[in-house]
């Protein structure tokens, strides 16, 4: 299995960092890099909703074709990338998500939740770290 | 029976995080959960005339989100428990 973690110094548009995010996924075999587009086509509709909070984006799309089985991936940008011209739209860790449908991946979305939500610092934590080992020991198995 | 709904753009991310923390928070709050009913939706099937007391959703959304006859309750972090919890307080106590 390649990576499904990746760190980035490049400094990035939002299209081409969501472009990134669902690579990872496509060299794991998760989906196909249409859904890129579909994200893309999401946040011109609704906006950036999908940033839970300041520097954390959970980016995702509808069920399609184009998602092969459940999957996340993560890349932890030193730059901001920026989703509009508010700072509460700055994203460094942009998780992408690929949901089969729309149930089997709760487990998943649920243990994102609790480790993000029980550990304030963590964003923080991860944001600052240059290998990637020291970011999945973070993440404690989440990917 | 009160109804809460969380909405978000397709129903599979940030609704569905904002309804455990709606869950964990009911509990938290001392609320008997069986009076209330939650549940989440994405932005295409939710609609005013569903009836819900409290339709809960992130900020980025609220402007394309009528709550018709109930209360519209609007999160600027969603993954802030604790606003949650202080939001829905003042709806449910």
């Amino acid at each position: 299995m390649n990576n499904l973690i990746k760190i980035s110094d490049k400094s990035l548009n939002w299209e081409d960092a969501i472009r990134e995010g669902v690579d990872l996924l496509v060299q794991n075999d998760v989906c196909l890099d249409t859904f890129a587009d579909e994200i893309i086509k999401s946040v011109e509709k609704f906006g950036p909703y999908f940033i839970l909070m300041p520097k954390l984006a959970l980016a995702h799309a509808a069920p399609g074709d184009y998602i092969k089985k459940n999957g996340l991936s993560l890349i932890v940008f030193k730059d901001d990338v920026k989703f509009s011209d508010s700072s509460n739209h700055d994203v460094q860790l942009l998780f992408t998500l690929a949901a089969k449908d729309e149930s089997s991946h709760i487990d998943l979305l649920m243990k994102f939740a609790e480790l993000f939500q029980e550990d304030k610092e963590l964003i923080n934590r991860i944001i600052k770290l240059d290998n990637i080992e020291e970011i999945k020991q973070e993440l404690k198995g989440l990917l | 029976m009160k109804k809460i709904c969380t909405v978000c753009g397709q129903g599979l991310g940030s609704s569905l995080i904002i309804e455990m923390n709606v869950n964990k928070v009911i509990k938290e709050l001392g609320i008997d959960s069986s009076s209330i009913a939650v549940t989440h939706q994405n932005l295409n099937s939710y609609s005013a005339d569903q009836g819900y007391d409290l339709v809960i959703c992130g900020v980025d959304l609220a402007d394309m989100i009528d709550p018709g006859a109930g209360k519209k309750v609007i999160l600027t972090n969603l993954m802030d428990k604790e606003e949650l919890k202080e939001k829905l307080s003042k709806e449910l106590l």
